[in-house]
């Protein structure tokens, strides 16, 4: 599978789930897209899909790989400091950060997951 | 040729997401300068603490929105006694409700001033009110002025009184910068 292909794939299940996950949170909790319209979120998964599959192409080999993936797994962890962080002076801002955390772990999670099965080598 | 047009496309779409989750979009976040005055016969003061933010664009006025707050604990009448009195149970419960909030539904123009429909949340009670609102413009920066009466026995403040008149005039001055 080309690395074009993989980025595709990758964004394709980000976006769908993070879609439903978008649609279940604003019916049932609550509603952040005054905060983060729907568009905005699906056009970050698509970037971070892409980016992350053009940086891995630089890892050549499986120690470059392991370190890759690895850094990724520490950015995500670290970047739910900024939804944690954020005030966003909405009625419930204090739930802002359940609802954006799980998304900060889509992309990493599908790329840890679908990576090692289409690039075995 | 092949692997030409799939760097092609592949700089092209990340590219183009990129652009699209870093747009920027014209929010203003509320700064120092405001002024939140509220003057009747008696009491006549301010609160000195409000934050929010403030999306604004006059050729989009559907998805504009204000979201602000204002600290209770902040009030200033110039009389340190009536400041605490202000603060207990019968008046602004500070300790259960330690904010007043507005959040507009609807930002419509008319003639040279604005519209601003939205609800106030003060000591739990939300009520829609219309405010009146004038815009000037300083390079980035937005300030939002504009006077309205809120009457403070729909929220429970207090109760009917004849010395503190149930309507209170309100007299606002809100500066944002872009974010």
């Amino acid at each position: 599978m080309s690395k074009l292909n993989f980025a595709f794939l990758l964004s394709l299940i980000s976006v769908i789930f993070s879609s439903i996950y978008f649609k279940i949170y604003q019916v049932y909790l609550f509603d952040f897209s005054e905060v983060m319209p729907l568009w905005r979120l699906l056009s970050m998964m698509v970037f971070l899909s892409f980016s992350i599959t053009w940086l891995s192409a630089f890892c050549k080999t499986k120690k470059t790989m392991l370190i890759f993936n690895l850094t990724l797994v520490v950015i995500a962890l670290l970047s739910i400091i900024f939804p944690i962080q954020a005030r966003i002076y909405h009625e419930f801002e204090d739930f802002f950060p359940a609802f954006a955390i799980p998304l900060h772990f889509i992309v990493p999670l599908f790329w840890l997951s679908l990576h090692p099965l289409l690039f075995k080598k | 040729m092949k692997t030409k047009i799939s760097y092609l496309m592949f700089g092209s779409i990340l590219f183009a997401s990129a652009a699209m989750t870093f747009a920027p979009i014209d929010n203003f976040e509320v700064i120092e300068g405001h002024s939140i005055e509220f003057k009747s016969k008696d009491p006549s003061g301010s609160f000195k603490k409000l934050d929010g933010t403030i999306a604004f664009d006059d050729a989009n006025l559907a998805d504009s929105k204000f979201n602000l707050s204002i600290e209770v604990a902040s009030i200033n009448t110039g009389n340190g006694m009536m400041n605490k009195k202000a603060q207990i149970d019968e008046w602004f419960d500070e300790a259960k409700y330690p904010t007043i909030k507005f959040k507009s539904t609807k930002v419509e123009k008319v003639g040279s001033t604005y519209q601003i429909t939205g609800n106030i949340t003060m000591k739990g009670i939300t009520k829609e009110y219309v405010i009146p609102a004038m815009k000037s413009k300083e390079g980035k920066k937005l300030v939002f002025k504009g006077t309205f009466y809120v009457d403070r026995l729909e929220f429970k403040v207090g109760h009917k009184s004849d010395v503190v008149p149930a309507k209170m005039k309100i007299i606002y001055s809100i500066p944002a910068e872009q974010k």
